[in-house]
C-alpha cells in the first residue's frame, strides 16, 4: 500500500487513462469491423431461400395509394424473381432492312456491279424474299 | 385449326394460323420440314393450356379460382412456374408498370373473354380520358404472391386474379422458336400477334420485320422495315386489340395504378431484346411509363422505335433510322 501511494502523480494518471480510452475505442472499432466481416462471411455461406422485394419506387408508389399503405406488409417473394433485374439488349443491333419483298411495289435499284457482268454471266434471278414479318399492336 | 401456306421462296419457309387469339406466324431456313412447324404447334398449346385466362381447364384459371375463393397455396406445373416467374420478374424490372395481378380489372374493363369474341373498336378511335373506369381497390397485389421451385407451388392471395396475356404470349414465342430450332436444326422465327422470337442463325440480311401500329394491317401499313439478326422484337400499341364496353372505348394496356386504360403519349412501342420476353416487357412498360420512356429505355440499352400519338418516331439507342 504505501509503496503504491507513492508512486501515484496527477500526471501518470491522465496519461494511463488515455491509454485505457484509446484502447477502448480500438475495441470498439475492431468488434464493428469483425461483425461485419462475420455477417458478409455468413450471408454468404447461406444464403437465404427468400427476401423482401423493394417496393417499386415513385412511378407506382406516388400515384397510387394502395402502394404507400401497402408497404407495411410486404411479403417475401422467392429471390429468383427478382434475381436478373436487367432486360437483355440484343446480342446485335436491328438494321435497316435491305432485302425486296414481294410485297414492295418499288423496282429494285440495279446493284453496281451488275452492271460490269457480260450479258451472258448474268445472275439468275433471285427469288423474292417473303414478305416482312408484321410487328404490331396485337 | 392450321392453314399452311405452303408457298416456298427461296430458302425460307413461311406459315401462318390462327393461335392465342391472334396470329401465329412461323418461318424458318432450308427445306420443309413437318417437325419443325410441330414443335411450334406443341409449345403453343402447351403455354395456353398452362397461363390461358380464358380457358376452363387452364392452370391459370385454378389459380384464379384458387384466389376468389380466399387464397391457398397451390402445386403447378414447370411449364406455369416459367410463366409466373417470367411475370413477377417483369414486375419488378419494370417497375410495377408490367403488372400480371390485373385479371379483375381486365374483367371490370369487359375483357374478360378470348378476344375474337370482344367487338373491336374501329382503327384510330380516340381514347377520351372519360374511358376511365372506377374500380374496387384491390387487397393484395403481386407483391404478395409466392412462388416455390421445389417442388413447383405458388401462393395466391386472396382477390389477386392473374392475367399473364403481357408476358404468356412472349414466353411462348422464345420457347416455340427455340424448340423448333432443336427439332429441325434451322434458322426459326415465330410470331405471335407481332411478338417475335428466333433462335438459330438467321437468314442473309437477317429476319426482316416491319413494325406498325397493328399486326394485322400488314407489311404496307405506315411504319419501318428493319431486319433483326437474333433475339426478340415485340411491340405494344394503344391502337391494337381494343373494345367497347358500357359505352367506353377500352383497350388492353391498363394502368397499374387506377385499372383504367393507360393514357400514354406513346401510342405505339417497338422494342427488340435478347428474348422476345424481354423486348414484350420493355415495349409494355414503355407505353405505360409515357414520358419517362425514353430515358427508361435508353438505361437499359434497348434500342427501340416509340410512336408519338401524333405520328412522330422516336428512335432510342441503335434502333435503325
Amino acid at each position: 500500500m504505501g509503496r503504491g501511494t507513492s508512486s501515484f502523480t496527477p500526471a501518470g494518471r491522465d496519461a494511463g487513462l488515455r491509454r485505457l480510452r484509446a484502447f477502448n475505442r480500438l475495441l470498439v472499432a475492431v468488434a464493428v469491423a469483425a461483425t461485419a466481416l462475420l455477417t458478409d462471411v455468413v450471408a454468404q455461406a447461406f444464403p437465404g431461400h427468400k427476401r423482401v422485394v423493394a417496393t417499386p419506387p415513385s412511378i407506382v408508389r406516388a400515384a397510387a395509394p394502395r402502394a404507400s399503405a401497402r408497404t407495411a406488409r410486404r411479403r417475401t417473394v422467392d429471390r429468383r424473381h427478382a434475381g436478373d433485374d436487367r432486360l437483355r439488349r440484343p446480342a446485335q443491333a436491328p438494321t435497316s432492312a435491305a432485302t425486296r419483298h414481294t410485297h414492295a411495289a418499288a423496282p429494285q435499284a440495279t446493284a453496281p456491279q451488275a452492271t460490269t457482268r457480260p450479258a451472258t454471266a448474268a445472275p439468275a434471278p433471285q427469288p423474292a424474299a417473303p414478305a416482312p414479318v408484321v410487328s404490331g399492336g396485337s | 385449326m392450321i392453314a399452311a401456306d405452303d408457298s416456298r421462296r427461296g430458302e425460307l419457309q413461311a406459315e401462318s394460323w390462327q393461335a392465342l387469339g391472334t396470329t401465329a406466324v412461323l418461318r424458318y431456313s432450308g427445306p420443309a420440314d413437318p417437325a419443325v412447324r410441330e414443335a411450334v404447334v406443341r409449345e403453343i398449346e402447351a403455354i395456353d393450356l398452362a397461363a390461358s385466362r380464358f380457358r376452363a381447364d387452364s392452370e391459370l384459371t385454378g389459380l384464379n379460382l384458387v384466389a376468389e375463393a380466399g387464397g391457398g397455396r397451390r402445386r403447378i406445373s414447370l411449364l406455369l412456374l416459367e410463366a409466373l416467374e417470367l411475370a413477377m420478374r417483369a414486375a419488378v424490372v419494370s417497375e410495377g408498370n408490367v403488372d400480371p395481378a390485373l385479371g379483375d380489372w381486365m374483367i371490370v374493363a369487359g375483357y374478360d373473354r378470348d378476344w375474337g369474341e370482344l367487338s373491336a373498336v374501329a382503327p384510330g378511335a380516340p381514347l377520351h380520358p372519360d374511358d376511365r373506369i372506377v374500380v374496387q381497390r384491390r387487397r393484395a397485389d403481386w407483391r404478395d404472391i409466392e412462388l416455390t421451385r421445389e417442388p413447383p407451388t405458388v401462393h395466391m392471395p386472396a382477390g389477386v386474379i392473374l392475367d399473364l396475356g403481357a408476358t404468356a404470349k412472349a414466353l411462348a414465342a422464345d420457347r416455340a422458336a427455340a424448340a423448333a430450332h432443336a427439332a429441325g436444326d434451322v434458322g426459326v422465327l415465330v410470331s405471335l400477334g407481332g411478338d417475335i422470337g428466333t433462335s438459330g442463325p438467321a437468314p442473309d440480311g437477317g429476319w426482316q420485320i416491319h413494325v406498325t401500329d397493328d399486326h394485322r394491317d400488314g407489311p404496307d401499313a405506315p411504319g419501318q422495315t428493319i431486319a433483326i439478326h437474333s433475339g426478340g422484337l415485340a411491340t405494344s400499341s394503344l391502337v391494337a386489340r381494343r373494345w367497347r364496353h358500357d359505352g367506353q372505348t377500352m383497350h388492353h394496356i391498363l394502368d397499374p395504378r387506377d385499372g383504367g386504360p393507360v393514357q400514354s403519349p406513346w401510342r405505339t412501342v417497338s422494342v427488340a431484346a435478347a428474348t422476345c420476353a424481354d423486348a414484350n416487357i420493355a415495349s409494355t412498360a414503355a407505353v405505360v411509363l409515357g414520358a419517362d420512356a425514353p430515358r427508361w429505355l435508353a438505361d437499359h440499352g434497348l434500342p427501340a422505335r416509340l410512336v408519338a400519338l401524333d405520328g412522330a418516331v422516336v428512335a432510342i439507342g441503335d434502333w435503325p433510322t
